[in-house]
């Protein structure tokens, strides 16, 4: 008998073939102080240690725009954000800070 | 202890001087996932059963090589054995045992497991095949009618090449345990299995350690056999021992239990395998 060995070929690639399936994030019931610990991991993430990103991001929106959002959720985080993004900010140099300074105002 | 002849089938196999009829028959035994069911104990155990030459293919290298272990057969690195063969198509051994002259064993090989499954996958699929036919062949020439095929619990180990030999199996075993929680494996393995096996394949379910307590599961057993049957091999503590110590149970009276499921077991395979031949009592 001869044997038709595309049966085995088939046998093999089938896992290959089939559509892989996006895995599912499983819905969870979040707590706000969940969502505050994401948004300092995302947040620590952009304003890590990149001076000129932080500089740009900065440029853009100030830091209570951003202590305002992240308020909504937690508040004690605003305030350490607030304080944090401070301090990272006089990292960034004189100019960063005068920079900052100015949008500042401009949005007054 | 009861030995079991094959009939012969040399005339069906002169007719006309050309016949497709196998003249060794392969006989896969597997088991899914779960080891540990006693694939090994039963190759081992059968093969000294059979009053035939018969050769056992000893791929449990995911285990210790028990059906080697229990004809008394050790193999040092020079054995040269199937994966070799299939790999590189260098010679295999083929060693007699030490507790069954008519028994013969195929080594799994040098090989290191862990890198059999990529080298398998970097061999074309015809070259395999074309070697486990030559072997079989092989196996006729030298007299074998029967080869036992004891193949490793987890296919993984084996690649590509374990569809393979199944799929030149005439005759598969599925070897389970009983109890429910095997029901899954068994339902599983089956689908994958109708896939893989050969149109005119038997599969039987051997339902190793069995005893009463373990009501009901035969009955579902049934649905997983084509063309073959359901055999119920008793839970024999001696016979475990005996296995453990690394000897042969069937050659024990203390084993009567065993002894005489596997006798059923061994004299029904030898009739599948007569009929493979074309013959039929």
């Amino acid at each position: 008998m001869i044997k038709d060995i595309d049966r085995i070929r088939r046998v093999i690639t089938e896992d290959d073939d089939k559509p892989q399936q996006a895995i599912q994030p499983v819905p969870v019931k979040r707590s706000k102080t969940d969502i505050a610990i994401e948004l300092l991991e995302n947040f620590t993430e952009i304003f890590g240690e990149d001076d000129e990103l932080v500089t740009k991001i900065l440029d853009k929106v100030t830091v209570d725009d951003i202590c305002i959002e992240v308020g909504k959720y937690n508040s004690r985080l605003a305030d350490f954000i607030k304080v944090w993004l401070r301090f990272r900010l006089s990292r960034c140099g004189q100019y960063g800070e005068e920079k900052h300074n100015q949008v500042q105002q401009s949005h007054q | 202890m009861l030995v079991i002849s094959l009939i012969k089938a040399e005339v069906v196999m002169s007719l006309g001087g050309l016949s497709l009829r196998p003249l060794t028959v392969s006989v896969a035994f597997i088991s899914g996932p779960k080891g540990g069911t006693g694939k090994s104990t039963i190759v081992a155990n059968m093969a000294s059963m059979i009053d035939e030459p018969v050769a056992i293919l000893d791929l449990g290298f995911d285990g210790n090589v028990t059906a080697s272990m229990l004809h008394k057969v050790e193999y040092t690195d020079d054995n040269t054995g199937f994966i070799d063969y299939v790999a590189y198509g260098s010679e295999f051994s083929l060693l007699e045992s030490k507790e069954e002259p008519n028994v013969k064993l195929i080594p799994p090989g040098s090989l290191k497991s862990l890198r059999i499954p990529r080298l398998m996958f970097s061999i074309p699929l015809e070259a395999m095949a074309n070697r486990i036919s030559n072997m079989v062949a092989l196996l006729a020439k030298n007299g074998l009618s029967i080869l036992l095929i004891d193949l490793p619990s987890n296919p993984s180990f084996l690649g590509p090449l374990y569809p393979l030999l199944v799929y030149y199996s005439d005759i598969v075993n599925v070897v389970t345990e009983p109890g429910h929680v095997y029901s899954s494996i068994l339902s599983e393995l089956y689908k994958w299995l109708v896939k893989v096996v050969d149109d005119e394949a038997v599969v039987n379910v051997i339902v190793n350690k069995y005893h009463e307590y373990f009501d009901g599961y035969p009955k579902e057993a049934n649905r997983y056999v084509i063309r073959g049957k359901v055999y119920l091999v008793r839970l024999d503590p001696a016979a475990m021992a005996l296995t453990l110590k690394g000897e042969l149970a069937v050659k024990y009276k203390e084993t009567f239990l065993f002894r005489k499921s596997l006798e059923e077991l061994t004299r029904d395979i030898v009739n599948q395998v007569s009929m493979y031949m074309g013959v039929v009592r």
